[in-house]
């Protein structure tokens, strides 16, 4: 044991942040070389637009919220070992649940955004619990089951999109605009209150986690499935309900992209945060208290990345970052992976 | 009778001086030692293996066999002392080295691709050219085929073939390449009877030509003695005794194997035996192979009685404990806790009942190795007052966790686990605090029956001799136990009565104060009526 658990997961988090700025910085020199770009300039812009600026930090923290909420859901499958691939997919399914009460309910605002949220946490609850069901009853290993319940949930919010709620204007690729009394309101442009939505999360699955008979039982059974079953923890239906639960929490963000930040329906709305909440979600080493700053500094990446575009570098230059981000993951756990076997052998 | 290793090694001397046959020594390995963290897996190990001749090497799980066999084959390399090749000191640094001097070595699991034809197999690996001369080493395949007897088709696929045929595609696979020197590891042990008597047959076979072969045994003294020539017995990675095999019989490889030195005696407690809370009812089970390992199994067992269950390893002692706490579903029987009938059920429920459980394997099963000591100390009835509250606000139920600790901190003292505190993840803590643990959960509910499975399996004396203590007041306090235990002298020391379980069948139940030599017998397979 070289430290303490915790100190050790914090200096891994900050060698994290150290590999994938290297990596960015290494993958940038070539490219301002050739188009004669001062490499000082270029970083100062990306924090310029990233957090100096009181405008970049209002757009990175924009980008935090869906980031932010999904890690939240993705911790509790995580914990119980269940490898929920599919937040992509639960959180169209809140897009699909939020554009569905907003545009076509006719209630008040208030209650429409209330419903939206309900609707959202039992639709993605139910998408997610579908593969923790597999899991449960028949041993369906659960990785490539969310991974392409995530095409299918995609495919049906785009058919909904593009089909028949599509925007009785011509030339629009996108459903209506959500009435102004169903959005939720900026804080400051472009930061939305829905970024609050993802801060009220953290405590209440810090609690769930941490506190709760629940979030024991989470616990025992991702680590010994096998113990736990003897201690009296009926560790398939702890199975399904990490699943509904991460289901149900992960298709919030979706409703966070409708009504905070979007307020309509577009193809690709998703925006991949189900993917990229996997590295903010391991990074922050499944514990809900640290998720903000690890969704923080995934979409300090992306929205960085985002702007450098404007100075010339090349628009790929994003999904390149994105795989260092991944790649810097990975790295991460091999390394404490090394650092825990250390001096055991296997015999 | 007592058998001691000088005597072993004296009475082969003996032998070796009288036979005229003075075989090739192939294998000789003098003085190896290896150390694992904590165990020294093989203290001081001087065997010789001579051409021609089958040398079985015999002893439980955790006597060190599988060291031994991975340290021949090249896989780990010893501490301390030297392997000898054909009178040539030797370094094995890969199953590569073993394989150029012609050790080979059929694992227990074939290592074989399904899709590939048999020739295809036996190939594989080996350096060749670009292209395979097919005719070639079909015709190669068939010479040895028939050498040795070894039935095969080379142009058959191996998912095709059963696994007594694949177990010969194996050893095909070794002769191709020249080995002179045949490691079987548990050769029998996924085999149908039938193929075993054909498996023999080939074994004698190549003897016959001159090749070593060394088969590595767990329990099945049968076998032992219709294969082999030689026998070496090993126990706590020593080797007990090297004898012939036509010199010894099962009853003696038995008691050299598990042993009788009595470490210390836990002191006795009569109590008054009550109502009976554990009845098993001709029970049968297969095993996770298919066989059938338990062969309808009777006993009962009463409140204050600790019945041992006595036996060499792997004769349906796991399974059975498995049965009973509902991990394993029988084929035919019953089993009845506290007069309901909870065949088939989940072990969740039986477990709910009242039942103690000590489970064999303590990490993977007792434990959540990852959690707290204080966790792990209340898994079993976390769910329950006083270590639940309703929460201050929001629904659900939450854990008290200062109640859970209160609650730890009294059972670590009582049971005397070492430990920092009660927060630390159990994973820290040593084999025998482990199992202190254990204890303390299984015992802190006062269960009515308690399971416990080689309670002290791989303890030092301290730890062992207060898990025995804890175990003899339990029994005082009305619960009855079934201890199943691979150790003879703990069954021996602790239980009221004891059945003696061989293959699957219990032979009979008797007193402990049977003599030894008798119950010996019985763990070799002699029926009770039929002891003298």
């Amino acid at each position: 044991m070289m430290f303490q658990k915790k100190t050790r997961g914090i200096l891994l988090s900050l060698i994290f942040i150290f590999i994938t700025f290297f990596g960015i910085f290494l993958c940038l020199l070539p490219i301002c070389q050739s188009k004669n770009l001062s490499i000082v300039e270029i970083f100062n812009y990306f924090l310029y637009s990233t957090i100096t600026s009181p405008s970049g930090l209002a757009q990175t923290l924009m980008k935090t919220t869906p980031l932010l909420i999904t890690s939240l859901g993705l911790c509790i499958a995580f914990k119980a070992r269940v490898w929920n691939i599919g937040a992509e997919g639960q959180i169209a399914f809140g897009v699909i649940a939020s554009l569905g009460t907003c545009l076509f309910l006719p209630l008040p605002g208030i209650i429409k955004i209330i419903l939206a949220i309900v609707f959202s946490l039992l639709l993605g609850a139910a998408w997610g619990g579908v593969a923790g069901y597999l899991k449960s009853r028949w041993s369906v290993p659960e990785i490539p089951i969310t991974l392409m319940q995530n095409f299918v949930a995609l495919a049906l919010m785009d058919f909904l999109i593009a089909g028949p709620w599509l925007s009785s204007q011509p030339g629009y690729a996108h459903t209506d605009p959500l009435p102004l009394d169903a959005r939720l309101p900026y804080l400051a442009y472009p930061l939305n209150s829905s970024f609050l939505l993802g801060i009220i999360l953290v405590p209440i699955v810090f609690w769930i986690m941490k506190r709760s008979v629940f979030g024991f039982q989470l616990k025992a059974t991702g680590y010994n499935p096998i113990a736990a079953n003897y201690g009296g923890i009926n560790v398939k239906k702890i199975i399904v309900m990490s699943m509904f639960v991460s289901g149900g929490i992960c298709a919030l963000a979706g409703t966070s992209l409708v009504l905070g930040e979007f307020f309509f329906g577009v193809k690709g709305v998703t925006g991949n945060y189900g993917f990229y909440a996997i590295v903010s979600t391991l990074i922050a080493r499944l514990d809900p208290k640290l998720t903000p700053f690890t969704s923080f500094f995934v979409a300090l990446v992306l929205v960085g990345t985002n702007a450098l575009t404007l100075k010339g570098i090349p628009g790929p230059f994003v999904h390149l970052s994105v795989g260092i981000l991944f790649i810097g993951a990975v790295l991460i756990f091999l390394l404490e992976k090394v650092i825990e076997s250390g001096g055991e052998k296997n015999v | 009778m007592f058998l001691n290793r000088e005597r072993y090694i004296s009475r082969k001397k003996e032998k070796r001086m009288m036979s005229s046959k003075n075989a090739e020594k192939i294998l000789v390995i003098k003085g190896i030692t290896k150390r694992f963290p904590g165990v020294i897996a093989n203290d001081n190990i001087n065997l010789e293996f001579r051409a021609g001749e089958v040398h079985a090497i015999l002893g439980e799980n955790g006597a060190g066999k599988t060291t031994l066999m991975n340290i021949l084959y090249g896989l780990i390399q010893p501490d301390e002392g030297e392997i000898y090749f054909k009178g040539k000191k030797v370094v094995l640094k890969s199953p590569q080295d073993a394989i150029k001097l012609g050790i080979g070595m059929v694992h227990q699991h074939f290592m074989l691709v399904p899709t590939l034809e048999v020739w295809e197999n036996v190939v594989l690996g080996l350096k060749t050219k670009t292209f395979l001369d097919k005719e070639k080493i079909r015709k190669k395949i068939l010479e040895i085929s028939n050498e040795y007897n070894l039935k095969i088709d080379p142009d058959a696929k191996i998912w095709q073939l059963s696994t007594g045929e694949k177990q010969r595609v194996e050893i095909i696979k070794m002769l191709y390449r020249g080995a002179r020197v045949l490691i079987l590891d548990e050769p029998t042990s996924m085999l149908t009877p039938q193929e075993v008597k054909e498996l023999f047959v080939i074994v004698k076979r190549m003897a016959k030509r001159g090749l070593a072969v060394i088969p590595f045994i767990t329990h099945k003294l049968e076998e032992v003695i219709q294969i082999s020539d030689v026998v070496t017995v090993l126990r706590k990675g020593k080797v007990i005794g090297t004898v012939r095999t036509k010199d010894t019989n099962k009853g003696e490889l038995a008691e050299m194997m598990v042993g009788r030195k009595v470490l210390f005696k836990v002191p006795r407690y009569r109590s008054k035996k009550g109502r009976i809370v554990l009845e098993v009812k001709n029970v049968s089970a297969l095993s996770d192979k298919g066989i059938q390992i338990l062969k309808n199994v009777s006993f009962s067992l009463r409140a204050g009685e600790i019945l041992g269950i006595a036996g060499v390893a792997g004769n349906g002692q796991r399974e059975l404990s498995e049965v009973i706490t509902g991990l394993r579903k029988p084929t035919a029987g019953k089993v009845i806790i506290l007069g309901e009938d909870v065949t088939g059920r989940d072990p969740k429920e039986i477990i709910e009942m009242g039942v103690g459980f000590i489970p064999e394997d303590r990490k993977k099963t007792g434990l959540v190795l990852d959690l707290s000591v204080a966790e792990n100390l209340v898994l079993r009835n976390h769910f329950q007052y006083p270590f639940t509250k309703k929460p201050k606000f929001g629904f659900g139920k939450v854990l008290d966790y200062g109640e859970i600790i209160k609650f730890a901190e009294k059972l670590i003292s009582d049971f005397q686990i070492i430990t920092p505190n009660s927060t630390v993840p159990v994973g820290y803590l040593s084999g025998g605090n482990l199992q202190r643990v254990i204890l303390a959960r299984e015992l802190s509910f006062n269960p009515k029956v308690l399971i416990a499975c080689n309670p002290t399996a791989g303890l030092d004396v301290g730890a062992t001799e207060f898990i025995r203590r804890k175990i003899m007041e339990q029994k005082r306090k009305g619960t009855g136990i079934l201890l199943v235990s691979e150790d003879l002298n703990e069954v021996l020391s602790l239980s009221d009565r004891i059945a003696i379980i061989f293959e699957g069948k219990i032979m009979g139940t008797v007193s402990p104060k049977t003599k030894i030599e008798k119950i010996g017998q019985m763990m070799a397979g002699v029926e009770l009526s039929r002891v003298e």
